[in-house]
Parts: C-alpha cells; sequence; structure tokens
C-alpha cells in the first residue's frame, strides 16, 4: 500500500515536471507544446552519448538538461514565433515539430533502446516496508529542486513578474513594455530545461528511444488539463494526483494499462467538470 | 460568367465517376510494391474524406481517426473470425466504431481546440495500448491474419467505388446547412453559438459520421492486406493523416486525394533512409502551415485566380466569409 503510494508519487513527479513546462508555454503563448516529447527525446539521448564518451554522469546531465533549453529555444525562434497571430495553427505546427524531433532522434541514434547509467543505479533505499531506487529517489529530488527554483524565480525576480504579467494578459504586458519575445524565449528555455532534466531523471528508469516520452506526454496533457492550462500550482498537484491514480491503477487493476488510467480521470473531468477546464484568466502562472 | 449549379454538380460527379475507374485501374493493374502504395492512397483517401469533414471543414483537429480505423479493422476481422456473414460483419464493424466514435464525441465535442487535440490523441493512444495487450481478441503486437469475407474483385471493386461516392457525399455535405454550421465552427464558434448554432451537436454529428469513414476504410484495408497489426494504427499515423488533410487543404472536395498522395509517396516510394522521410514532411507541413494555409490545393486555386487577375473579392466564393445566418437558422 504505502509502497504503491511511494510509486504513485515517484510517477507524480516526473509528470508534474514534464506538465509545468507544458503548462508555462502555454501560458506565455497559448501553443499546445506536443514537441515537449522530442525535446525529451534528445536531452536524453545527449546525456547518453556524452556519459558513453567517458564524461562523469554530472557532465553529461548538464549536457542532457543544456540540449533540451536549446532545442526548445530553438522551435519557438524558428516556429512558434510566427504563429502567435495563429492560435488555430499551433497544434499543427507542434505535431509538425515533434514529428521532426523525434525522427532526428531516430535517425542519428537508431530505433533500437539504449539504456543510461548513472552512478546511483546501485543504491537502493529502505524505510521500514517501502524500497526506493536510487534513480526514483533521485527524480524526486530533482523535480522538487527545479520546481522550487521555478517558483523563486517567477515570484522572487522582476523576470518572473514580467512573465506572470505576460501570461495574464498580453497586449497589456506590451503595452507596458515588457520585452515580449524575451519572455517567450525564456518560457520555452524554462521549459526546455525541465524537459531536459525529466530526461535525466527518468531516463535510467525507462529506455532511451524516439518515443519514449509519448505516453508520459500524454499524461503530462492530462495534468495540465485537470489542473487548469497555464497554472503552474495546478500542475504541480494535478501531476502528484494523477501519478497517484496511475500507480494505483497499475498495482491493482492491470499494469499495462497503466496510461489508459490517465484517460479514464480526462474523461471523468470533462464529464464532471466541463467548467474546470477552461484555464483561469488571472494567474496562469504562479 | 460562372457555370449553371446543375452544370457544376453534374461535372464533378462525372469527375469522381471517373477517379472511380481510374481507381479500379490501378488497383487491378499495379501490382508488388507500387500496389501496395496504390493501395494505401485509396484507404487512406476514403478514410481522410471523414477526417475532412471534422477537421476541415469544423476545423477540430481529431487525431483519433486511427483509432477508428482500427476499429473497422479489428471488428470485421473479429466477426469474420466467428464464421459470420461478411457484409453483416462489416456493417456491424461500421456501425460499433460509429458507437464508439459516438461516446468519444459525447465527451469530447464539448471541448474547444487544445483540449480536443488533446483528449482524441488519448484516445488513440488507449486503443493502440488495448490492440496490443487484449492478445485473446487482438492478436497481440503481431497482429493476427485476416479471413477472407469478399472475393478480391469485390473488394477491388469496393474500394474504388467507396473513393467515388465518399468524395460524393463529401461534396453533398458540405452544400447542406450541417456543412454551412460546420463552416460557422470553425470561423468564429462563439459567435456561431451566438446565433443559434447548436455547435457540440453539429460537431458530435461530424465525428460520429468520420467515424463511419474510417471504420469503412478499415474494414476494406483490412480485406485487401489480409494482415492487421498494431504497428499500422499508432499515433504516428493519425498524426499523419492529419497532415494530409494539412497539406491537401482542409475543407478542399479532393484534399483527401492529394494529402494522402503527397504523404504516402513521401513515407513508401521515396526511399531517403529511417526517420528522413518524416523528418521532410514534418518541415513541409510546418512550411506550408505557416506560409500556405490553404494547403496545396487552397495555394493552386490562389494561384489559378491571381494569372485570370480577377478582383480576389469576386472570387473568395464559400471559403471565407461564411453565411453565419443560414448556418443558424
Amino acid at each position: 500500500m504505502t509502497q504503491v503510494l511511494v510509486d504513485g508519487i515517484f510517477l507524480g513527479c516526473l509528470f508534474a515536471v514534464v506538465a509545468v513546462g507544458l503548462t508555462l508555454v502555454y501560458g506565455v503563448m497559448e501553443v499546445p507544446n506536443f514537441a515537449h516529447a522530442g525535446i525529451i527525446v534528445l536531452a536524453a539521448y545527449t546525456t547518453w552519448s556524452v556519459s558513453q564518451a567517458g564524461a562523469p554522469f554530472v557532465l553529461a546531465a548538464l549536457a542532457g538538461i543544456a540540449c533540451g533549453g536549446a532545442v526548445s529555444v530553438l522551435t519557438e525562434v524558428l516556429a512558434y514565433r510566427w504563429i502567435i497571430e495563429r492560435p488555430a495553427a499551433a497544434p499543427a505546427v507542434a505535431l509538425g515539430l515533434l514529428l521532426i524531433l523525434q525522427n532526428v532522434a531516430l535517425r542519428l541514434y537508431g530505433g533500437a533502446g539504449r539504456s543510461l547509467d548513472t552512478p546511483y543505479d546501485t543504491v537502493l533505499l529502505r524505510f521500514g516496508g517501502v524500497t526506493l531506487p536510487g534513480v526514483k529517489a533521485a527524480l524526486i529530488v530533482l523535480a522538487v529542486a527545479s520546481l522550487g527554483a521555478l517558483h523563486l524565480l517567477l515570484t522572487r525576480t522582476s523576470l518572473g513578474r514580467a512573465m506572470r504579467a505576460v501570461a495574464q494578459d498580453r497586449e497589456a504586458a506590451g503595452m507596458l513594455g515588457i520585452p515580449m519575445r524575451r519572455q517567450y524565449m525564456l518560457a520555452f528555455l524554462i521549459a526546455g530545461l525541465l524537459g531536459g532534466v525529466a530526461a535525466i531523471a527518468y531516463a535510467p528508469t525507462f529506455q532511451i528511444s524516439p518515443y519514449m516520452a509519448d505516453e508520459v506526454l500524454l499524461s503530462a496533457f492530462v495534468v495540465v488539463v485537470l489542473g487548469g492550462l497555464g497554472s503552474v500550482w495546478g500542475a504541480v498537484t494535478g501531476g502528484l494526483l494523477l501519478g497517484i491514480v496511475q500507480g494505483f491503477g497499475a498495482a491493482y487493476v492491470s499494469s499495462a494499462y497503466q496510461s489508459a488510467f490517465g484517460l479514464l480521470v480526462l474523461v471523468l473531468i470533462l464529464v464532471l467538470r466541463p467548467d474546470g477546464l477552461r484555464s483561469t484568466n488571472a494567474r496562469r502562472v504562479a | 460568367m460562372r457555370a449553371s449549379p446543375l452544370v457544376r454538380h453534374g461535372a464533378v460527379a462525372a469527375g469522381l465517376v471517373a477517379l472511380s475507374v481510374v481507381a479500379y485501374l490501378l488497383l487491378a493493374g499495379v501490382q508488388g510494391d507500387r500496389g501496395q502504395v496504390v493501395l494505401l492512397v485509396v484507404v487512406w483517401t476514403i478514410a481522410l474524406t471523414g477526417l475532412n469533414l471534422i477537421m476541415g471543414l469544423g476545423g477540430y483537429p481529431s487525431l483519433a481517426h486511427v483509432a477508428f480505423f482500427a476499429g473497422g479493422a479489428y471488428l470485421s476481422a473479429y466477426f469474420l473470425e466467428r464464421g459470420w456473414p461478411m457484409a453483416l460483419g462489416a456493417a456491424l464493424a461500421v456501425g460499433l466504431t460509429m458507437l464508439g466514435g459516438l461516446v468519444v464525441a459525447l465527451v469530447f465535442s464539448r471541448t474547444r481546440g487544445q483540449y480536443f487535440a488533446i483528449g482524441t490523441m488519448f484516445c488513440t493512444a488507449v486503443v493502440y495500448l488495448v490492440l496490443t495487450n487484449a492478445t485473446g481478441f487482438t492478436g497481440g503486437p503481431n497482429g493476427k491474419p485476416v479471413d477472407l469475407g469478399f472475393s478480391m474483385t469485390a473488394t477491388l471493386v469496393l474500394l474504388a467505388a467507396s473513393v467515388g461516392l465518399g468524395l460524393g457525399a463529401f461534396y453533398v455535405l458540405a452544400r447542406t446547412r450541417f456543412g454551412d454550421r460546420l463552416r460557422a465552427i470553425r470561423e468564429d464558434e462563439d459567435l456561431a453559438r451566438h446565433v443559434g448554432v447548436p455547435t457540440a451537436r453539429v460537431k458530435l454529428v461530424a465525428m460520429v459520421l468520420s467515424s463511419g469513414f474510417g471504420a469503412w476504410a478499415g474494414v476494406l484495408f483490412a480485406q485487401y492486406n489480409g494482415v492487421i497489426a498494431p504497428s499500422q494504427f499508432t499515433f504516428v499515423q493519425s498524426f499523419l493523416m492529419l497532415v494530409a488533410i494539412g497539406l491537401g487543404g482542409a475543407g478542399r472536395l479532393l484534399a483527401p486525394l492529394v494529402g494522402s498522395a503527397i504523404v504516402i509517396g513521401f513515407t513508401q516510394l521515396i526511399k531517403l533512409g529511417p526517420g528522413v522521410s518524416q523528418i521532410v514532411l514534418g518541415v513541409l507541413f510546418i512550411l506550408v502551415t505557416l506560409l500556405v494555409p490553404g494547403g496545396v490545393l487552397g495555394g493552386l486555386a490562389q494561384l489559378a485566380r491571381r494569372l485570370r487577375r480577377t478582383p480576389p473579392a469576386a472570387e473568395t466564393e464559400r471559403s471565407t466569409p461564411v453565411r453565419v445566418k443560414e448556418a443558424a437558422s
């Protein structure tokens, strides 16, 4: 029971980190960033190839996170920037980018799964009857640290305040002289860095492959719907909730259908609380 | 001067009949790898005609279309295995899939753009999970053979006829009040609702109809191909269907045909090595979305207009200003 809960929290932390990246981009730019999965994949492969080259794991992880941020900013500069005026085209562009990024990974590294070794592979934490592998513990620590840092950035710095202003009302923020382009880039940079964190934290528990992030991305979108598009804390609480639901579903019903429980949650919200879906106009971020 | 409606409709009908005949000749005449390409283009055209309703006219990108396609293929195979007559099995497969489409539509037709894309994408993912895991019913990840229900000639005739009839049905639907309502939703859903278009119901009907097209294409695909496997019904496929409509020109009659030909041609005919053709498609799709929102057909129509030097206002026809008032009545 407690073991299932802990596993659920692990999943929840993963979903939260991915979902916050999605919701941040949505809040600022109103783009459903399907390409986020591709960014996670490329970050994971970068980490893998740097550590294969003999670099220490910390360096490889930093390279992966940096790659995530760089690719994410690149997608904004090359594609998303040009459709700000046409939000209806956003899902199409996002899916096109996902197709490109995943197949770049497929082209560069082939379709075979790779496993990422970490220095904490063999660590196994025990508390009472609960065991927690080192890789999962590391993910929880990384998630809490990165989301905490994001919270500080959004609430304590002028950059974060500007970002919240853009998320609340783009036109007004522009009129008040906030440099919009910089905010867009910043949102994508942060989302990409979080994607990189998600990649290095969760690649060791699964396999690295071009399609490794598809199911996580879907779950993260459910989280975003759960918490309201554009709400960071909604994403964190929604992530934990969905992680625990999927953890229990996998343990007590069927592990093959783990991500299907996400659809169940999504359908339930849509049927029971259709009004709770509309993204909150005020306080979209933070 | 514009030709009278009767002449125009007649020309379209004749064109569609000719298209069916060409499709039959190609299906019967081309063998091997190229035959497979022809089959896929034909099947996709039938399936995508449905997607063109909800996505082209209604502006709602449905990522669940491949799930309906799979529904038709797997259910018809299941009924055949049970020894049921093919006609009944096919009808049941299409009917049950449309029922599934109704359930999906009941939940998601209330949602708007982004949520709709996310929700329908999830449906495809779950159907894929079922296809790979419910081994008893689907044969698992390796798929299963399909018994021959129709004779090969009958399958070919049905495939060829369905292309023309499907496109014809789309042509008619697009000209009814239902089509106008869908266009009104695409242009401005709030306004459409405000003037009395029952938006949720219209979206629901469009979704159910489109699932029928997908299912029927799936039935025929399973019959011709002889084998079905989950790898034919992945999320990537559903996205490529979206790409095909977008490239062809969303909402235009021949978009399914042109889009399928481009997408299948890129993925099956041109051997660029693993992944590359999809990268090219992705880049192409983004460029078309950014630069030519009307797709290939829309771009060509625009070009033709410019060449004829007609003032654009006179020629915009039905594409931009939707007759919201009529749509509402």
